[in-house]
């Protein structure tokens, strides 16, 4: 389509140029025809006849003794310069290529030339031979007179009246010929214009109307109308198919859920495209919100199908926030940023369907935001509150103890804020690298304030968040030891299965890195993902740390006790040693030594610590701790 | 009054009244040489109205030269003569009407407006020759198509005139 417009204004635009050139040609044609016949060519013949006639009466003239050499010489030479004039004078071309002209001229300027010596001969008189020219140059006079006349009249002449005729009428096809391709041009360029003010506002793939259409409505350049509701439907795996497939085979998604949502759009509704997958709809305000609410419903179930390319499948799904307007107080730009915020909370908590949007999540988000600003000022060390707290993981078969390094944010307006939070308000944001950076700084400030004993006793255990899990991790690690009083294998890196399944090559690599450096690796929260036994046999870790969910309670439930056990024995099968944590009490602690555990870690034991109470609880426990059984004294508990 | 002091007095007056240093009183007198140009009408130098040339008279005034192709010539020619202009102040003519007659009688009217605006000659001689009666001469009025496009027109080509023989000068 696009390649038959340009084909069609190529040829437009040739016809135009052809047109003018051939206008122009005929038109400089015609004027030719019509000055030469009329005006130059008669002027030029009349100049000839005469100056001949005068030459030729001049002769007779002076033969009958009546004339002076010298007159007659001037009337040579004038007829001379006229026939030179005739022979190479611009204006008289056209008439010179007609009738031979030029050759009868060229024949009369040679006669001169040959007897320019006895006319110009010192003591010239009348003779014989003047009598003799006068009859050569006689002959001179019919074909000269016939020249003219012909000029005038004569077929030649006709044809040369009809060929004029002719051009006007080739003129006025061309003109008219201009004409309309210029009506084609312009019509043309309506066309464009039009179609490129359509796209300027309407989505190319979908036809939805774009971003720059939404705009019109908050600014209220289109007029404005009352909503009852606004949607924000936002698509799940649009982008993992864009990227992983290809940008055609999210064009495609894209144009599917353009027909669906064109196809579903509610009487009075206006449904955008103002993003990469994220489109608005609004509602009219005859719509009353439970039709609003099933509608949407019927959307969502719409919109999540089995999205098939090449040989992938994909599963698609939308999240729809939608906002009530409900005392029909608020701008559309209000209730789109109120819609977005219920979409957000579900992207970020990883869920789908449909949100209503509430006062809460608008709390909630601002508190995210307020967080967020804490947070980076809390990493640049302008904020107070963050700080590292540990608690101990024993080993149960060997005289090994370590320290979990985990997060402590005491907000001072809005309190204790979860570690879970910070990690994703970090994750989020793409703070983790410097949250990341944030943590080793610390935990170096700190090791160097534990008593030497202590530290040389002790491993630490640290947390790696997604975003931190890059190639650069094994570098930073090495630099970070390079001068740190602990030694490579006091280090321990904990990480989730997630980060691995999300990239297994990639994650290997940097797996065996850290390990090159003599830091072991522990995966975290084992048992809740995605755990498949070949994935565990490659995987470079040394450590499994099973989930406490599984822990807890787990004295009294003989079906967990089997499941740990089989757990255990598996990765023992693996050669993988076993953290077990959420060890509450004494009968936990028995059970999972029983089931063959080598590490324990839980209330029962220690809870997180500031640095002072680590200390404090070391020196408290240390001697009696370990291989025994006996009770730790925890006095957190206690107090 | 002898030949030196009626050459100084008449200097003396063509210092007075006329900026140009080369009119000559004598023009209105009959040329030694053959007679080539003829120009009549109110001139201050010639009381009589009518002020004759020979090659001799014309070739005394400063010459200029032009360089150009013309519509009947196929080659660009270099043309030396007198300036129109200047010949008309060193006449002291009155008048920006010129009519020029040719020996065959052809005779055109033209402005002088372009002659004092570019450099239009009464060419004597092309590359250097005299031109012959049949080589439109003795003199052709030569406008400089080469240099000036804006010349290039029927207006100005009618007023070429060649085998130039008197000028009429009137206001």
């Amino acid at each position: 389509m696009r390649r038959l417009r340009y084909v069609f204004l190529l040829l437009v635009t040739l016809g135009f140029a052809i047109g003018i050139a051939a206008s122009l040609i005929s038109s400089q044609r015609s004027a030719e025809l019509t000055s030469s016949r009329i005006q130059l060519s008669a002027w030029s013949l009349a100049q000839l006849e005469h100056e001949f006639l005068k030459f030729h009466a001049s002769l007779r003239l002076f033969q009958a003794d009546k004339l002076l050499a010298e007159q007659l010489q001037l009337d040579y030479d004038l007829l001379w310069n006229r026939l030179e004039v005739f022979l190479n004078g611009e204006e008289n071309r056209a008439i010179r290529e007609r009738f031979d002209a030029a050759a009868l001229a060229r024949s009369l300027l040679n006669q001169l030339k040959q007897d320019e010596a006895l006319l110009f001969a010192p003591q010239l008189q009348p003779s014989e031979q003047i009598e003799q020219l006068i009859t050569a140059y006689s002959q001179y006079q019919q074909p000269i007179r016939r020249l003219i006349v012909r000029n005038f009249t004569g077929p030649e002449a006709a044809s040369i009246v009809d060929e004029a005729h002719a051009q006007r009428f080739l003129t006025q096809g061309l003109l008219l010929g201009l004409l309309f391709c210029g009506g084609a041009l312009l019509s043309l360029l309506f066309f464009e214009s039009r179609r490129n003010n359509f796209l300027a506002r309407n989505d190319a793939l979908t036809q939805l109307p774009n971003r720059q259409s939404l705009l019109a409505l908050q600014t209220g350049s289109v007029s404005p109308t009352a909503y009852s509701a606004v949607a924000v439907i936002e698509m799940n795996n649009f982008r993992t198919v864009n990227e992983t497939i290809s940008h055609e085979a999210g064009d495609r998604l894209l144009e599917r859920i353009g027909q669906t949502l064109n196809q579903l759009k509610p009487e009075g509704s206006f449904i955008a495209r103002v993003g990469g997958d994220e489109f608005l709809m609004t509602f009219s305000e005859r719509f009353p919100a439970d039709l609003v609410i099933e509608t949407l419903k019927a959307l969502t179930k719409a919109l999540s199908f089995d999205f098939q390319s090449d040989k992938q499948l994909f599963q698609v799904n939308a999240r729809i926030g939608v906002v009530f307007n409900s005392d029909n107080t608020h701008s559309i730009e209000k209730l789109y940023y109120c819609a977005t915020l219920a979409t957000r909370e579900m992207r970020l908590s990883h869920t789908r369907g449909l949100k209503v949007f509430d006062e809460e999540i608008n709390h909630r988000y601002l508190r995210s935001q307020q967080l967020l600003s804490d947070l980076r000022r809390a990493i640049n060390g302008t904020f107070p509150g963050l700080a590292l707290h540990y608690q101990p993981i024993l080993g149960l078969k060997q005289d090994v103890m370590g320290v979990e390094v985990l997060l402590r944010w005491n907000h001072p307006s809005m309190g204790y804020i979860s570690p879970l939070e910070v990690v994703e308000l970090a994750e989020n944001n793409q703070l983790g690298l410097p949250f990341g950076r944030w943590l080793l700084q610390r935990l170096k400030q700190d090791l160097y304030k534990l008593p030497d004993e202590m530290r040389e006793h002790l491993y630490f255990s640290i947390n790696v968040s997604p975003s931190q899990f890059t190639q650069r991790l094994p570098n930073s690690l090495a630099k970070w030891l390079a001068d740190a009083p602990i030694s490579a294998d006091q280090l321990l890196l904990e990480m989730t299965e997630s980060i691995s399944v999300a990239n297994f090559n990639e994650c290997q690599g940097i797996l065996q890195q850290i390990n090159a450096l003599g830091v072991d690796i522990a995966l975290d929260d084992f048992g809740t993902g995605y755990s498949s036994l070949s994935y565990l046999s490659s995987l470079k870790v040394q450590r499994i740390k099973i989930d406490k969910s599984f822990i807890q309670g787990i004295s009294q439930d003989l079906q967990m006790q089997r499941v740990v056990r089989s757990i255990i024995e598996l990765c023992h099968g693996f050669n993988f040693s076993v953290i077990c944590e959420g060890i509450e009490d004494r009968a936990d602690d028995q059970q999972i030594r029983s089931l063959g555990s080598d590490y324990a870690q839980g209330y029962f034991y220690g809870r997180p610590m500031a640095l002072p109470g680590l200390i404090a609880w070391y020196s408290e426990n240390r001697p009696q701790l370990l291989f025994s059984a006996q009770e730790v004294h925890d006095h957190h508990v206690r107090h | 009054m002898t030949f030196s002091a009626r050459r100084l007095f008449s200097t003396l007056v063509l210092l007075t009244i006329s900026s140009a240093p080369w009119a000559e009183t004598s023009w209105q007198e009959q040329p030694s040489g053959p007679l080539i140009l003829t120009i009549s009408g109110e001139l201050d130098c010639c009381p009589s109205g009518t002020a004759y040339f020979d090659l001799q008279r014309l070739d005394a005034l400063p010459q200029s030269v032009v360089s150009t192709m013309t519509p009947w010539t196929e080659t660009t020619d270099s043309y030396s003569g007198v300036r129109l202009s200047e010949l008309l102040t060193a006449l002291g003519a009155k008048g920006n009407k010129i009519s020029a007659t040719a020996l065959n009688d052809y005779s055109t009217e033209f402005s002088s407006d372009a002659s004092l605006e570019y450099p239009v000659i009464l060419a004597t001689r092309r590359n250097q020759q005299l031109m012959r009666v049949r080589d439109k001469g003795p003199i052709w009025i030569m406008y400089p198509l080469n240099d000036y496009p804006q010349l290039r027109k029927e207006e100005h080509h009618h007023a070429m005139v060649w085998q130039l023989k008197s000028l009429q000068i009137s206001e």
